[in-house]
């Protein structure tokens, strides 16, 4: 009987470990399944750059700049000031009052951080708006209210928010740096006493234009990732309304997962 | 126009009719479900068992997406319930189409939408706060004004209503009547299609062909 039991026990581990492996396996499958759709999404819609010149098509990418980037600056403004701040006062914590140091430091925390700060806070703010709001119109029947008008969905929905959103993450990114730096230089003259120029000059000697390509690079790459995974998640909704929240979680989820890995490319690559 | 030869769904059986341009036709089906079945067929939204369905000299089932928007392009459609794009503003919804195919400004616009809600009898204070309104707020005979006036500031070619006088009293049935009467003969070679599932639906405007469904077939 005893024997019977463990023998049980030993199958029933067996199961739940293979039904974990086959969840796991599926989860996998599905997520690379799911970057293909994406990436598949983003080629198609920017075969209809040349939508972009007609009126509604820019109104939609200009609501997406005012809705992803301008209402997020101030936000972006604030949270970069703290990081900023945070960096200069640990720093000066365990190297001194090192202007070079901190300025050294500073930057490659921002040049680092930065685009991978701004890419969470827009998937924050942007990614499950996006992707519940074309879940909702593919659910209302408004998709196809759009291709009865002779409108492709494509290019007036997909194209000017894809657009829109990497345009906000390449602006916000490089707010983003200017305002930590910002914050660094409040942090080091108003704590630790550091006099502006000495401050202003560590960062000009570490600061050169590779780095801010580079990270201008960043920003570019996860606003595209973001904006077409979320895009992709809301346009793959189908039948009612219970599937708009499953889309926003796996575009939050997928788009998070996805710019860390971009940013580990980029950064071991260049 | 439009032309059906030998269409089979699951609701009608080889359904074949002929809607040529300049006609005004009236399809009239057993059911709400028919009617909208006989509706999504016509715009490739349904589901075809057998046969072909022509719209502009093109086999709408053959065609891919890319084909199909621009034949959707030259018709205007107007649903019974008045289906709109809920992020965009009465204004927005009714002048999109216009804007997106034929790139008219609002200047352009203005005059023609003014026009369309005073002769729907709107009064001309009051249409400036009703444009910038959302469209959900609206009942739905209002969002099938809006989806009329939008149809026409496109200038199609075919114009296909569902039902379009569902719902409504007297005197705005005939001054819609009026403005949809006015709208197809001034289109040349414009086709007219009103679809409903019983006569009152449809308007008092003549028609130069009635469609009405016997069975699982349309007989005129």
């Amino acid at each position: 009987m005893r024997g019977l039991e463990s023998d049980n026990a030993g199958d029933g581990n067996a199961i739940l470990k293979a039904a974990g492996f086959r969840n796991l396996e599926a989860g996998v499958l599905d997520f690379f399944r799911q970057s293909a759709g994406a990436l598949e999404l983003f080629f198609i819609s920017a075969e209809k750059f040349r939508d972009l010149r007609r009126r509604p098509v820019k109104t939609v990418c200009y609501r997406q700049i005012y809705f992803t980037g301008v209402e997020a600056l101030s936000k972006i403004a604030a949270i970069a000031l703290l990081i900023g701040l945070v960096i200069i006062t640990q720093v000066s914590r365990f190297a001194g009052m090192d202007a070079a140091l901190t300025g050294k430091v500073l930057v490659s925390v921002v040049k680092e951080l930065g685009p991978l700060f701004v890419a969470v806070i827009v998937i924050a703010r942007s990614c499950g708006a996006v992707a519940s709001e074309l879940g909702s119109m593919r659910v209302n029947r408004e998709i196809d209210s759009l291709l009865v008008m002779g409108i492709d969905p494509a290019g007036y929905l997909i194209l000017p928010r894809i657009v829109g959103i990497t345009l906000s993450v390449l602006i916000l990114a490089f707010y983003f740096q200017a305002f930590s730096i910002i914050g660094g230089l409040v942090a080091s003259s108003l704590l630790d006493g550091i006099p502006f120029y000495q401050y202003l000059s560590g960062i000009y000697a570490e600061l050169g234009f590779g780095d801010v390509g580079i990270s201008l690079l960043k920003g570019l790459i996860f606003g595209l990732v973001i904006s077409t995974v979320s895009c992709y998640h809301g346009f793959r909704v189908r039948g009612s309304a219970t599937e708009i929240p499953k889309a926003t979680t796996a575009a939050v989820m997928q788009s998070l997962l996805l710019v860390i890995a971009a940013d580990a490319v980029v950064t071991l690559v260049l | 126009m439009v032309r059906f030869e030998d269409v089979s769904n699951g609701s009608f059986e080889r359904v074949s009719f002929r809607i040529g341009p300049g006609m005004l036709c009236k399809i009239i089906a057993r059911s709400e479900p028919d009617k909208n079945a006989l509706l999504e067929t016509m715009l490739s939204l349904g589901r075809l068992d057998g046969g072909r369905v022509l719209l502009m000299g093109r086999d709408i089932y053959a065609l891919g997406t890319k084909e199909l928007l621009p034949v959707f392009g030259r018709m205007g459609v107007v649903l019974k319930e008045g289906r709109v794009i809920s992020n965009l503003r009465v204004w927005e919804n009714i002048t999109l189409p216009a804007c997106y195919h034929n790139g008219a400004g609002p200047s352009e616009l203005e005059a023609k939408v003014e026009g369309f809600y005073l002769a729907m009898g709107f009064q001309k204070g009051r249409i400036g706060s009703y444009l910038g309104k959302s469209p959900e707020l609206l009942p739905a005979r209002e969002r099938r004004l809006m989806g009329v006036i939008r149809a026409m500031l496109a200038e199609p070619d075919l114009i296909i209503y569902d039902s379009p006088f569902e719902d409504m009293d007297a005197e705005t049935a005939g001054r819609l009547d009026e403005v949809i009467t006015r709208f197809h003969r001034a289109g040349k070679g414009r086709a007219t299609v009103f679809a409903g599932s019983h006569e009152e639906a449809l308007g008092p405007a003549r028609a130069d062909m009635v469609l009405k469904q016997q069975g699982k077939g349309f007989a005129s």
